[in-house]
Order: C-alpha cells, then sequence, then structure tokens
C-alpha cells in the first residue's frame, strides 16, 4: 500500500497534523500582530511605543473592564434563560419550536439594523409604544445604562438559540424513567433540576460558557451597528477601542497592541474553564 | 482516483493561472483607482465612465473602486497599509496622517492648478505639510445649515444670522408634544458633529492649538463657551436626548422624517428629500453658519488625490488625473452630484451652476472654511485629534459621567498635549 494512503488511514497522525495547521495558522495570526504593533504611522522603527501608549491607556482599561463585564453578564444571563425554551424545544418539534431559531439564523448585521430602528430615540417602535402609554420618550441608545443593556440583551437573544439547542438533550428523561425516579423521591422541581438536569448538562454547558465568553469579547458587529461604542464610550468593547484606533485615528500599531494585551487575559480565563472542564469530565466518568 | 495520476492533475490545476503571465493583455498598463462613492447616483457612473474613457484613449486598462462611504475609514486604512495601489481619492485627515506612504505631488499639482484656475484656500491647506503636497484638492463635502420654512414662517422667524438667534430659534422651534426638537445634531463621535462642533470652537474664538501648530490651547474660555453653547440647547430640550448616540445619518433620518427643525449637514438631505419626499424638499432652505462672536466659519471635509509611493504607475495616474482635471469635464463631474461634493478650484466655483439656492451656500462653506489645526497648519497631530474626536468627547464626559465643564474641557486638552507630544518625540 502507498505510503501517502497508509498515512491517511491512521486517524490519529490526520487528527495531529490538523492540530498542527491550525495551530500554525495561529502563530502566523499572532506574528502578524506582532508585525502589526510595529506598522502605522505613528510607528518608528522597532520601538514598543504603541504597547507602552496602550498600557497608560486609562481608556484601554476602561474597555477591558467594560468588555469582561460584558462577557461575564451576557453569560450568566444565557445560564439562566437558556431552560426554558431548551425545554420548549424538547418537548415539541413543531414549526413553532424551530423558529426559536431564527435569532441565530439571521445575519447578525440584519437583525442590529432592525434593533437599531426598534430603540431610536424619535420615532423607534420602542418609543411609539413608550408614547402610546402616555410617557415621554426615552433615550434608549443615547443613555449609557440602556444601551449596554440592549447591546447585551441583543447578545443573549441570538444565541440562546444555540444553547437551547445544545442543552435540549440534556433534559432527555426529564419526564419518563428518571421523572418517575425523583417521584419516588419526592424531589421538588428545583431539586430535579439539580440533581438530574445539572449533571448532565455541565460537560455542554462548561463549552457554551466557554464559547459565550470568547464570542461576546470579540463581538463587534452589532455593538458597531447599534451604538458605535457609545454614548461616549459606554459600550465600547475592546474590539471597538482597537477598531477605533485601527482605522479611524490611523493607528494600526495602537489596535494591535490592544489585543496584545488582551489576549494573555483572554487565555488565562480559557485555562481556567478548560480545567474545570477536564475536572467535570473525570467526575462524571468515575 | 489512483495516486499516481493525482499529483499530476493537481499540478495541472495549481498552474492554470500561470498562464495569464502569456496572455496578451496581461502586458497592458493598468491603473488602478480608489474613488469615494457619492450619495449622488449620477456621479459614479460618470466617474466611472471618465476612467474607462481615459483607458480606451490611452490603450491602458482601468480598474476602479468605488468606496461606500461608510467603508471610508476601514477601506483607506487597507489601501494605505497594502503593497499594491496606485490612485486614490483620500480624506484630506487620513492623507495627512499617512504622508509617509504617499507620493510628492507637487508638481502635478501645480500643473493642474492653472487649469483650475488655482485652488480654494482651504484645498491648498489640506494638500500640504512642510511646503510639500502630497494630495491634489479635488472636492469638499460642503456643511450648511437645514432649515423647515414652514416652521420658520409659522413661528414668523427667519434665518438666523448669529448664534444667538439660532440658540433662541431652537427653543422656538422646538414643540415636544409634537415630537419635534429644534436642532438636530449629534453630541457623539459622529462626522457631522465633529464638524460642527469645530466651526462653533472658531466662531467662539478658540482653537485647539495655537497659530505655532504646536501649543495646545483648547483649555480656554472660548471653548468653555462653546461646549456651554451647545450644552445648554441640549439641556434645555432643543436638542434630542439621544444625541450622544447618534451616528452621521440619524440627523439626515430625522430632519427627512420632520422630527428635527433645523441641522447642519451636507446637501445628501436635498439629493433624498428631492426624490422621496418632494413636499419636504420644496420646503427646505439653507445657509452657512451663523455668525459667533468671533465672526463666520466653516469646515469641509475635504478630499484629494493621492498616489502611493510605491506605485509603479505615477506616470500613469498623473496622465488620468490630467484627463479628469479637464475643465469642462470636471465641471460636468461636479453637476452631477447637485451639491453633495463641492469644487476646490476656483474656476469651476465661479462658474454659473455654483451662483445660486444651496449650492452658492455649498461654495460658501468652502470659501469660509478653515482646515484642522488652524490658526495653525495643518499637521498630523491636528488631523489624529480630529480622527479621533477627542474634543467631542468632552460632551460625553459632561452628560453621562457628571464631569464639569471645566473638569472635561481640561481632561481633553491633556489628552490632546499627549498626542501633540507623541508627535513630537
Amino acid at each position: 500500500m502507498p505510503g501517502s494512503l497508509r498515512l491517511i488511514r491512521n486517524w490519529d497522525a490526520l487528527g495531529f497534523m490538523l492540530i498542527v495547521a491550525f495551530l500554525g495558522a495561529v502563530a502566523v495570526l499572532i506574528l502578524f500582530a506582532l508585525h502589526l504593533l510595529f506598522s502605522g504611522p505613528y510607528n518608528k522603527g522597532t520601538n514598543l511605543s504603541s504597547l507602552s501608549d496602550t498600557l497608560r491607556d486609562t481608556e484601554f482599561w476602561r474597555s477591558v473592564k467594560r468588555t469582561l463585564l460584558y462577557s461575564l453578564c451576557v453569560t450568566i444571563l444565557k445560564v439562566l434563560l437558556v431552560w426554558p425554551i431548551a425545554a420548549a424545544f424538547r418537548r415539541s418539534r413543531t414549526v413553532f419550536a424551530w423558529s426559536l431559531l431564527l435569532p441565530w439564523i439571521i445575519p447578525s448585521a440584519v437583525s442590529s439594523l432592525a434593533w437599531l430602528w426598534l430603540f431610536y430615540d424619535t420615532g423607534g417602535g420602542a418609543n411609539l409604544l413608550v408614547r402610546a402609554l402616555g410617557h415621554s420618550e426615552i433615550a434608549w441608545l443615547g443613555l449609557p445604562g440602556t444601551a449596554f443593556a440592549i447591546c447585551m440583551l441583543f447578545n443573549v437573544w441570538r444565541e440562546l438559540p444555540l444553547w437551547a439547542l445544545a442543552l435540549s438533550p440534556s433534559l432527555a428523561g426529564f419526564r419518563g424513567s428518571l421523572a418517575s425516579l425523583a417521584t419516588i423521591d419526592d424531589l421538588t422541581p428545583f431539586q430535579r433540576f439539580r440533581l438530574l438536569v445539572l449533571p448532565r448538562a455541565k460537560p455542554v454547558l462548561t463549552v457554551l460558557i466557554a464559547l459565550s465568553f470568547i464570542w461576546a469579547s470579540g463581538e463587534f458587529e452589532s455593538i458597531w451597528v447599534l451604538t458605535r461604542g457609545g454614548p461616549g464610550e459606554a459600550t465600547e468593547l475592546l474590539t471597538v477601542y482597537a477598531f477605533r484606533h485601527s482605522f479611524l485615528s490611523q493607528d494600526i500599531s495602537r489596535g494591535a497592541a490592544a489585543y496584545i494585551v488582551f489576549t494573555p487575559i483572554m487565555a488565562l480565563l480559557l485555562v481556567i474553564i478548560g480545567l474545570y472542564y477536564t475536572h467535570t469530565l473525570r467526575r462524571a466518568l468515575q | 482516483m489512483r495516486v499516481s495520476r493525482f499529483i499530476p492533475m493537481s499540478l495541472a490545476v495549481f498552474c492554470l493561472p500561470l498562464l495569464g503571465c502569456f496572455n496578451e493583455s496581461a502586458k497592458q498598463q493598468h491603473l488602478s483607482i480608489v474613488f469615494v462613492q457619492s450619495w449622488a447616483d449620477d456621479v459614479n457612473p460618470a466617474f466611472m465612465a471618465i476612467a474607462q474613457d481615459w483607458a480606451r484613449s490611452r490603450g491602458a486598462k482601468a480598474s476602479v473602486e468605488i468606496v461606500p462611504i461608510r467603508d471610508l475609514d476601514l477601506k483607506m486604512t487597507a489601501w494605505i497599509q497594502a503593497p499594491e495601489g496606485d490612485l486614490a481619492l483620500l480624506p484630506t485627515n487620513i492623507a495627512m496622517v499617512n504622508t509617509d506612504q504617499l507620493r510628492d505631488v507637487s508638481p502635478i499639482a501645480a500643473e493642474l492648478s492653472k487649469d483650475a484656475g488655482g485652488y480654494y484656500v482651504i484645498g491648498k491647506d489640506m494638500a500640504q505639510f512642510a511646503g510639500i503636497w502630497y494630495n491634489i484638492p479635488f472636492c469638499a463635502w460642503p456643511h450648511v445649515w437645514f432649515y423647515r420654512e414652514d416652521l420658520l414662517r409659522a413661528h414668523h422667524s427667519s434665518i438666523p444670522q448669529t448664534l444667538d438667534d439660532a440658540a433662541k430659534l431652537a427653543i422656538l422651534l422646538t414643540d415636544k408634544g409634537a415630537g419635534v426638537y429644534g436642532l438636530g445634531i449629534g453630541l457623539g463621535q459622529d462626522e457631522d458633529f465633529s464638524m460642527f462642533l469645530q466651526t462653533l470652537l472658531w466662531s467662539f474664538g478658540g482653537s485647539v492649538v495655537a497659530g505655532d501648530g504646536k501649543t495646545v490651547v483648547l483649555d480656554s474660555k472660548e471653548t468653555r463657551d462653546t461646549v456651554s453653547y451647545i450644552l445648554g440647547l441640549y439641556q434645555q430640550g432643543a436638542i434630542p436626548p439621544g444625541a450622544l448616540g447618534w451616528d452621521g445619518a440619524t440627523n439626515n433620518n430625522l430632519f427627512l422624517a420632520k422630527k428635527i427643525a433645523m441641522t447642519a449637514n451636507a446637501l445628501s438631505i436635498d439629493y433624498v428629500a428631492k426624490r422621496r419626499d418632494p413636499a419636504l424638499f420644496a420646503l427646505i432652505a439653507h445657509s452657512g453658519y451663523p455668525r459667533g462672536p468671533k465672526g463666520r466659519f466653516g469646515f469641509v471635509q475635504g478630499f484629494g488625490w493621492t498616489i502611493k509611493k510605491r506605485s509603479n504607475n505615477a506616470i500613469l495616474a498623473e496622465d488620468f488625473l490630467r484627463y479628469l482635471y479637464a475643465p469642462d469635464r470636471l465641471a460636468a463631474l461636479f453637476e452631477k452630484g447637485e451639491g453633495a461634493i463641492a469644487p476646490l478650484q476656483n474656476s469651476i466655483g465661479q462658474r454659473p451652476f455654483w451662483k445660486t439656492g444651496r449650492y452658492a451656500d455649498a461654495i460658501d462653506s468652502v470659501e469660509n472654511a478653515k482646515a484642522l489645526g488652524w490658526p495653525g497648519p495643518f499637521t498630523r497631530p491636528a488631523a489624529e485629534v480630529f480622527n479621533r474626536r477627542l474634543v467631542n468627547g468632552i460632551f460625553a464626559r459632561i452628560i453621562n459621567d457628571k464631569l464639569s465643564v471645566d473638569a472635561a474641557v481640561r481632561e481633553a486638552a491633556t489628552r490632546i498635549s499627549q498626542v501633540y507630544s507623541n508627535a513630537n518625540r
């Protein structure tokens, strides 16, 4: 048998090659970011002024804190809100159930625009309702608190269907044999959830939490369409900070520096989540 | 498929593109041009036609990329950073920050100036740095004030001549019951507010930097007066409460929806109103910026033709520009814009088309405009301060973060001083 075919038949080797290729691509991206760090109109040669300017910039650290807070809040909201939707998805395979996937299916740019029109301060759908109730218009996207909340709600609304789809198998047996066990022990619904559903859901939930953190921290499209990081810097996540510096201020090296500083912070969080995931899997196997 | 045939076939597939090297048309001179999309639809195909006519007449090839306005910063940055590319119409504030990537176009700028009857002062100011021309002045987005004439008549008012009159009018025209605000201008990072704020700052006698182009003088009584003027209108409810979160299109949309009575904008509002709401179009009045305590000023977003330093087609690019700048051809292109783009060439601006109505206001804004960094020269840090909206940020700090006017102005001045000190290191 030719050597190349023998290799392809060895799936472990193929898997290893794919991982190497993937890590190679990541390495190229990191090297490119480092190249950008030394590019742009403000950098002179190989000095690290962009990196030091970024580290000294209080606006950068505010956007880091804001990004971590945003990621944490949307993740917690998803963990709390997903169960009814997952249950609905589990019980019914009708058009109604599949329509719950619509927020996930519609392109983010399109749905962001729809939310923008909904929350326009003058003439938007939300304010038409507010005026119909006899109140004066609210500057939904013009006030820092409401703008941040709307950006978070959009993220949760958009990703909940994916969570529900991924977690609905965990609810299998909630009725039936496991449920009859629960009835025997006279467990409350919360106890049934904690003792029957949660252990089964933990592995998938851990992955979803990690993905939510990663995706939320890299959120750009919806934030840019809804608020452009405003009002002021109320919704300026790190992506918007990097974009603003790279393309609006024409300082690509500052944008690259922002991500080079942020990457270790995210990597640390993901290592913690990864360790917890491994621990969870080990306990499940024992 | 047998492995023995797989490799030669794969090689054949990958080598196919190399056949392009033997294609005769691949040896044709090829100029790549980047043009900024105009919201006046007729301008874009007209420009494409000019480029293709030129290419045919020279036996060359011209590929034109029309960059949408919303992608301007992103695309232009990518163009500058990319190794390829020849000729682009860049916003002057972006060109100024990237002069190290751009060719010295002083000779061609001087040559084209002769047929153009010279450039407007603002065009010259935005094209040069340290005596070297980095772009050839082409056009500007004029910024004028818009009024609902029906509301002016209903309140027995006329177009205000001074900023004080404008403030009183804005409050008079505000009717919250009807959902109409007197003055619709964003207070955030949108382009319209950047231009509005800069103009008002000069009108009140303030500036970001002194005449030497290096000393930051933003922290002044005149700046506080400017901020208090605008803030006063917001606090009295003449500016909509969500203005901090607006983008560049919000005031357009609200004016067209009859939710605001006055605004400052480019002539894009007219263009859309003429086609979608002729009744509203008939009710729109314009003027240049009202006079402040220290005079009448204006601000325009300038655009100039730049040639990339790395381009191998500089001579071809200059030939195209000579073709484009033929006076009648250029004048016809600007007239198709219906005021969306105002010329920066004296001879074009003096033609009868630009003498009446809103077109006259557009030329007026060009004539009264000052370049970023005025009263000093147009410099890279001046462009950076504008691009980063560091002066705009004062309003968010006051409204959202409850800073006092003094503290917000001082903070902005400190950040701007850092920009100027970084530029000099």
